[in-house]
């Protein structure tokens, strides 16, 4: 009995001990178990907020575990949600001013106070004639070298302001610039400035052509003027004998005559001008118009001894073109008396046709003087002289050209001058033929 | 100290490049003035060369500060030695491009003389060696600076050849000799520029490499022919 009793002690404890040990076993395998699925989530989790620093927002968390975890996948996504729209609101608007500014036709270059580029859009790339926009974040002055853009922007950062002011572009084609600059202000100063550019070459060109040529009207109604009033002046006074007085009337009359001229050839232009496409036109043989107005002025020619030759394509074809008949008249006249007056006696003066597919081709050409190539594309302007004694002393009002140049433009058509100096000179007028279907 | 010495190379940088643009736009205004026959861009080159002078002083300033101030060494050293040096070359050429403009405006008072072609072909090569020795100054471009130094041949070249046909000219036309010595002095005055061009071309090589290349440019080409870059 004590054996058993002995062994029985000895089972129990034995079992006892095993039990624990297997208990305790059981324990730390659960335990172990709880930890990893509580902690599962929480891994996924860190990998989620990795995600949202790299900008990817969606949540990897299988919801629904843990009512805890739950809540903060929910968070953690709803915030990259907010945060994904906010990125795109910002991302489309960078967009929109980014392709509004390349749109622009105005330049626009945005540096900082360090002189570094924040900006620069392909307008104002082209325009200082640059191959590619200013990397952002590099110096401006290191790739463009320009001294007005220098010295204004040190003024404005400085915090003065600089009214607009034009430049000549510091690379390529010698255009001209307008620059605006505006400084970016920030607390506590100026962050930097906003230079915006605009092309001014063309408006610049066209505001000096009005400045000359009010200068030149004015020069132009004031000489005669002046010898008319000196004249009758002369003539008043009691000292003056006959003979003196007969001769400053002619000369009075002669001036007031270039006068009245002048005052008709501007006011041809501006009626031609404000005509434009309502010119009355109708149907005409336009080398029959040409020979009238050529043998209008034969006797002219006789007298300077000038030969004036209609060639065989002149006398011999008839094309019609759609022109007003008393304006082509004008041009004609104007394009022969010319090349008569500036021909040398014995010299020739030539009047052509030719067709050229839907255009009749006018040619005068003469072998006078010639004109100077750096004239030859400015003798349509009004008032322009090649040489102004001369061509007072050979009359004509300095409108002649300007006014056969629109009279030819309101006809659909163009006039071209070409001329070799000494050798000659030859005027192309060129008119759309007319066609009764069209 | 570093930080401080950075920002004053920096400016001294933007200052020199600032006197470098208005040398060169002189020199396109004089040129266009001296082939265009226009008096009046002439004038204005002749009444904008005061800034230059200022600016001269200015930049010479910065340089002795920062000599004095912040003792630099090394590239350093070289770069504020370096652009010393090109800042009087650099006015020096503001007053060959008066003194071409001056020559241009007597010209654009006489009838044409027929050395157009070849003027323009000798004023596109000084200005590209102008442009590029600015270039490779504010970049610090030794192989571009070398490039200018290259071209001063073909300058040479031209400025000879445009001399041989104006004696030639003269020959045939003593009554204008007066008027082909107002472009003669003109070219010459071109000519000189260019020189100062390759005097700015050494200098930014020597600041680049340390190697003082003045007089001994034919050996460094070598170098540079066999490492680009």
């Amino acid at each position: 009995m004590a054996v058993s009793a002995s062994a029985l002690v000895a089972l129990l404890s034995g079992s006892l001990l095993a039990g624990w040990v297997i208990g305790l076993a059981i324990s730390a395998a659960v335990a172990l178990h709880g930890a990893r699925v509580a902690s599962k989530p929480l891994g996924d989790l860190a990998r989620d907020a990795e995600r949202v620093r790299l900008a990817d927002y969606r949540s990897t968390v299988p919801s629904g575990q843990f009512e805890e975890s739950f809540a903060v996948t929910q968070a953690l996504s709803d915030a990259g949600s907010a945060l994904n729209a906010s990125r795109f609101r910002e991302e489309s608007s960078r967009a929109e001013l980014g392709s509004l500014l390349g749109a622009m036709a105005e330049g626009v270059l945005a540096i900082d106070a360090q002189e570094r580029v924040l900006m620069m859009n392909a307008s104002a790339t082209r325009m200082v004639g640059l191959r590619e926009p200013l990397a952002v974040g590099a110096q401006w002055w290191i790739e463009l070298r320009f001294p007005e853009l220098e010295q204004a922007l040190r003024r404005v950062l400085a915090g003065h302001e600089v009214t607009p002011f034009d430049a000549r572009a510091p690379l390529g084609d010698g255009s001209l610039l307008s620059l605006a600059i505006n400084p970016l202000r920030i607390e506590g100063g100026i962050g930097g400035a906003v230079i915006v550019l605009s092309d001014v070459t063309a408006m610049r060109r066209l505001e000096q052509m009005r400045i000359d040529f009010v200068a030149n009207v004015s020069h132009e109604l004031r000489t005669p003027l002046s010898i008319v009033l000196g004249s009758l002046e002369t003539i008043g006074d009691s000292g003056t004998d006959e003979e003196s007085r007969k001769r400053f009337l002619e000369i009075a009359e002669r001036n007031a005559r270039r006068l009245h001229a002048i005052v008709t050839d501007l006011l041809d232009l501006s009626t031609i001008e404000s005509q434009g496409d309502t010119m009355p036109m109708e149907p005409l043989d336009l080398e029959r118009a040409v020979r009238a107005s050529a043998e209008a002025l034969r006797g002219a020619a006789q007298a300077k001894q000038v030969r004036l030759t209609l060639e065989e394509s002149l006398r011999n074809s008839s094309h019609t073109v759609l022109g007003n008949a008393q304006r082509l008249d004008q041009v004609f006249t104007n394009l022969i008396e010319n090349a008569i007056k500036y021909t040398p006696a014995e010299g020739e003066v030539r009047v052509l046709a030719l067709q050229q597919g839907e255009q009749i081709v006018i040619e005068v050409c003469d072998s006078g003087i010639g004109i100077p190539r750096e004239h030859l594309h400015r003798i349509f302007e009004r008032f322009y002289r090649v040489d102004r004694s001369r061509s007072r002393e050979m009359g004509g009002t300095g409108l002649g050209l300007s006014i056969v140049k629109h009279v030819v433009k309101a006809h659909g058509g163009q006039v071209e001058a070409d001329s070799v100096e000494g050798q000659g000179s030859t005027f192309r007028v060129e008119l759309p033929i007319h066609s009764p279907q069209a | 100290m570093t930080k401080q010495i950075e920002d004053d190379l920096a400016e001294i940088n933007k200052r020199i490049s600032h006197i470098g643009g208005l040398v060169e736009q002189a020199l396109d205004k004089s040129l266009e003035a001296l082939l265009e026959r226009n008096a009046r861009l002439a004038r204005e080159v002749m009444n904008s060369d005061k800034v230059v002078d200022d600016l001269e002083n200015e930049v010479e300033e910065l340089c002795l500060n920062v000599l004095a101030l912040r003792q630099p060494v090394a590239r350093d050293l070289r770069v504020v030695c370096g652009i010393l040096k090109i800042n009087s070359d650099l006015e020096r050429m503001a007053d060959l491009a008066v003194n071409i403009a001056e020559r241009a405006e007597v010209l654009s008072n006489v009838p044409p003389l027929p050395f157009r072609p070849d003027v323009t072909r000798l004023a596109a090569t000084a200005k590209r060696m102008l442009r590029d020795s600015l270039d490779s100054l504010v970049k610090q471009d030794a192989v571009l600076a070398y490039s200018v130094w290259k071209a001063d041949a073909e300058a040479d070249k031209l400025y000879r050849e445009l001399i041989g046909q104006a004696i030639q000219f003269m020959r045939e036309h003593p009554d204008r000799i007066g008027d082909v010595m107002h472009l003669v002095g003109a070219l010459r005055n071109l000519e000189r520029l260019a020189d100062h061009t390759t005097n700015i071309a050494e200098d930014v090589i020597f600041m680049v490499g340390g190697r003082i290349v003045r007089h001994h440019m034919r050996e460094f080409g070598v170098e540079a022919r066999l490492e680009p870059g």
